[in-house]
């Protein structure tokens, strides 16, 4: 057989992502600084990011409430290969850290950048702090990093 | 016979665009409000199965956003990729089979986060249709021009079809409020004989029908050639199959059904899929597809508007009717019977 | 109603498939699956097809791949659900069939990763919410990492240990002619291998591949040679991962859960010794280790002696992966059924070189999406 032939078609999709009631609130929050959580008053619960629906008992969320920027490392990985950023469609900078903190006063996790990038040095059950950028914009990017914060 | 009942269904209000909220939160609104209204709770619902399409929410395994919503975390659960009248099959089937004794149905679809038109055209075949710029529309309108030149009808005949679905939708608190100029859009559809692009979610609770409710007494799916040009565009295709499929299944005929809720993605398509369903009676009280069609949440909003009817004693039997694909590629036909 | 597997097809599976278009390579696993079935086309009353769409670049793949499938004509429901869609092909069968709705259904994976040309990642990372997840979300290889590093925490497993699991798959591969990645590794190959997310290297985890696999269920066998489906289970998590991830406060081990569902279902009592062979869906050489514990296998931190000990081995006292598992071939649509499809097998006794001596009992696992689980068990037994 000849030479087997393959197409090229590349799909120009675009897409706006409504942040939601919850989201919004949230991402106003970082702008002024804050990190906000939604409360359930049933259960309870306190997560972060706010969202609609309770992780327990699946009911609405009632309440949107600021928590401490101080939080509890609890895992972390160091990303060291290349790929696509779907966002940017370009080769997302590597190697970079990320880790699942609990934020003080909450009920689970949040996914966000390290400041330590050798995982070495990091521990489960480590302090850390989040810490904001100084222009802020309403977008996660407000928020730089999760640093160490002493015990 | 399924041995499957609906036990309720709830709908948002279609709309253009909801900024306002997330499709998590679409969700999540209909099932609350589908659980205030039956007064059940997420703890006695056994498994829930979902329909959503990940190209229109743009995220692949686009079902997780909706999981703590739906209360599915914990769960069995599953979704189908197909419209909500095909997710509709599966949860029956997880009920008849007996190891569930509920199942939360709940579609999604928001056209205004995406460009409906490119993911149509990214539908088509890579090689031969997709380069010609093929969208959805585009597929309507060759497939209005084989309806009314198999059937030797003028185009006024499509201005009557959607003058009767705008009538119709007009009384439906629910359906999609749009502004249309009656402009050629894809010849020889104008935009108000397309229907139009709505975000909007829709849920529906099963159980087995020993919990009462409004009889699943029958089902038929088919599937057709995808390429446009290996079907006769103007026929209606597989549908008659899926239809007999489901006439046999619950026992009925076409003249025994009251009134039927086609989704009708074009005006011809209004014609066309009751010609393929062989119905005599009233079609779309609710406006159908042509009133709102927020993606595959459109054929179980069928489901909902045939469900409605019964429960207001204006109907015994109805037809709800879902597709997936372009030009009915892929037909669901569900028959709904109030018990005796 | 009883519902049986009476045949099953693969492709070999490969890095790119260049020679066969999307039908053309499902074709090959559905022949190949209709005649270990002993089944005409006109036998298969229904069709479930699963494949990630945007791998493919393919909006509604199903409805363009359906001259593969056979779909035309017939009903065709389509069920994709990420990495656990060849396992929920296999649910729905079995439910289609268990229902009396259809006789005898045919369930279809596909998936052609290289069309994505490397861009698996990318895709996965989609899956995920745009604005909290996205950013930091290196697809499902740092998703694992983050179990992986409690795991690691909780354990002290060094990565020599974990290693083990894809030696030993690796070895098994060799005899599957269905394997993409054949080639042996020695646990100190794998430890040097680059870093993908710490502490996953290159070798510990699964590939990208093309392929299909098709699975027939039937309440009707008649006279064949049968996988009887014993027991079925899901069970499905929240939404973000920081919901999903261990220290959260609605934490839910899916896998510990759907096992335990589908064990009850099947009357296993005692995991270690009931079960015959494990097909178990593991991306990565860690993950391995904490669901072979998840299942009930071994006791907490003792899955590394699994492998170490030669008791995986497909000679050995409980075989896992004995045709090399997820980390020998990986076609995302597929993966999952291919799972079911090797467990039937097992118990059918058609697993060629791979085959484990006395078969009764087979647990196919599948993963994915937001850390869901799908156990599905087959016996040569009816009940």
């Amino acid at each position: 057989m000849s030479e087997p032939i393959a197409v090229r078609a590349t799909p120009e999709l675009t897409f706006r992502y409504a942040a939601g009631q919850y989201g919004s609130r949230f991402l106003e929050g970082l702008r002024e600084g804050r990190i906000l959580a939604s409360r359930c008053p049933r259960c309870p619960r306190t997560l972060v990011p706010p969202r609609i629906a309770c992780t327990h008992c699946s009911g609405r969320m009632t309440e949107i409430a600021e928590v401490s920027p101080c939080g509890t490392l609890l895992a972390w990985t160091l990303v060291a290969f290349p790929f696509l950023d779907p966002f940017t469609g370009v080769q997302r900078p590597i190697p970079y850290c990320y880790g699942m903190v609990k934020f003080d006063g909450t009920d689970n996790t949040f996914q966000y950048f390290l400041s330590e990038k050798d995982p070495t040095k990091l521990r489960v059950g480590q302090r850390v702090k989040a810490a904001f950028r100084e222009e802020r914009r309403g977008e996660l990017a407000d928020l730089l990093h999760f640093a160490p914060a002493g015990d | 016979m399924t041995g499957v009942s609906i036990l309720g269904a709830a709908q948002t209000r279609h709309v253009g665009r909801r900024d306002d909220a997330n499709y998590m939160e679409l969700a999540f609104e209909v099932v609350e409000e589908l659980l205030a209204r039956t007064g059940w709770t997420h703890d006695r619902v056994g498994t829930v199965i979902g329909a959503s399409s990940d190209f229109w929410d743009g995220r692949t395994i686009s079902e997780i956003a909706i999981q703590d919503a739906a209360g599915a975390a914990g769960k069995s659960a599953s979704k189908v990729s197909m419209d909500g009248a095909f997710a509709l099959v599966y949860a029956a089937a997880r009920i008849a089979s007996g190891a569930f004794q509920t199942c939360l149905v709940v579609a999604h679809g928001k056209a205004s986060e995406g460009n409906p038109r490119k993911i149509a055209n990214a539908g088509f075949d890579p090689l031969y249709q997709r380069p010609l710029g093929i969208d959805d529309h585009a597929a309507l309108g060759l497939q209005a021009r084989a309806f009314l030149e198999g059937r030797k009808l003028s185009p006024s005949a499509l201005a009557e079809s959607a003058a009767q679905s705008r009538e119709a939708a007009a009384r439906n608190p629910n359906a999609h409020r749009r502004e249309t100029r009656h402009v050629l859009e894809a010849d020889p559809l104008h935009d108000d004989e397309i229907a139009p692009d709505s975000d909007g979610a829709c849920a529906v609770l099963l159980g087995a029908s020993t919990f009462g409710g409004v009889e699943l007494a029958g089902f038929g799916c088919a599937t057709d050639e995808h390429a446009l040009g290996a079907r006769d565009l103007g026929q209606a295709g597989v549908l008659p199959k899926a239809a007999q499929e489901a006439y046999r299944r619950a026992g009925l005929g076409p003249r025994e059904i009251d009134v039927a809720e086609i989704h009708d993605a074009s005006s011809a398509q209004t014609l066309l899929w009751r010609e393929g369903l062989g119905v005599a009676c009233p079609v779309n009280p609710s406006g159908g597809a042509m009133g709102a069609q927020p993606g595959f949440a459109t054929g179980l909003v069928r489901v909902l508007e045939a469900y409605e009817r019964i429960v207001r004693g204006e109907a015994r039997t109805a037809i709800a009717h879902g597709m997936t694909g372009f030009v009915g590629q892929a037909h669901c036909v569900w028959i709904l019977r109030r018990r005796s | 109603m009883n519902v049986a597997i009476i045949g099953s097809g693969q492709t070999n599976h490969r890095s790119r498939r260049l020679d066969v278009n999307a039908p053309e390579l499902i074709d090959e696993a559905v022949q190949a699956a209709l005649a270990d079935a002993r089944l005409a086309p006109d036998g298969i009353d229904a069709i479930v097809v699963g494949n990630m769409e945007h791998f493919e670049g393919i909006h509604l793949s199903d409805l363009w791949a359906g001259e593969g499938t056979g779909a035309v004509g017939k009903p065709q429901i389509k069920v994709a659900t990420g990495g656990t869609t060849g396992s929920s092909l296999a649910q729905a069968a079995y439910y289609l069939v268990a229902s009396g709705f259809y006789r005898t259904v045919l369930a279809v994976g596909w998936e052609r990763l290289s069309d994505s040309e490397g861009e698996t990642t990318t895709g996965i990372v989609t899956a995920f919410d745009p604005i909290y997840e996205r950013p930091t979300l290196a697809g499902a290889v740092s998703g694992l990492a983050i179990l992986a590093c409690q795991y690691q925490a909780k354990h002290g497993t060094k990565p020599e240990e974990a290693a083990l699991v894809v030696v030993q798959a690796r070895e098994n591969a060799a005899k599957n002619p269905h394997a993409h990645l054949k080639q042996a590794v020695a646990a100190a190959d794998v430890v040097k291998s680059p870093l993908l997310s710490s502490p996953i290297r290159y070798l510990d985890m699964c590939p990208t591949s093309d392929g299909a696999c098709a699975v027939v269920f039937t309440s009707d066998p008649g006279d064949r040679r049968c996988a009887w489906v014993r027991g079925v289970s899901s069970r499905h998590n929240h939404t973000y991962l920081g919901d999903v991830a261990e220290g959260a406060a609605d934490f839910i081990h899916t896998l510990q859960l759907a096992s335990a569902d589908a064990y009850r279902q099947a009357g296993i009592r005692d995991p270690r010794n009931d079960i015959d062979v494990v097909e178990m869906y593991e991306p990565c050489t860690w993950a391995a280790l904490d669901w072979a514990e998840a299942m009930g296998l071994c006791g907490p931190g003792e899955a590394a002696g699994l492998w170490a000990s030669g008791t995986a081995r497909i000679d050995g006292g409980l075989p896992i992966n004995p045709s090399g598992g997820v980390l020998c071939a990986n076609p995302i649509g597929a993966t999952g059924l291919i799972r079911v499809a090797e467990a039937s097998m097992q118990v059918r006794g058609t697993a060629g070189a791979c085959q484990v001596a006395d078969v009764e009992t087979a647990v196919a696992t599948g993963f994915g999406g937001s850390f869901w689980n799908e156990v599905m068990i087959v016996g040569a037994r009816k009940s």
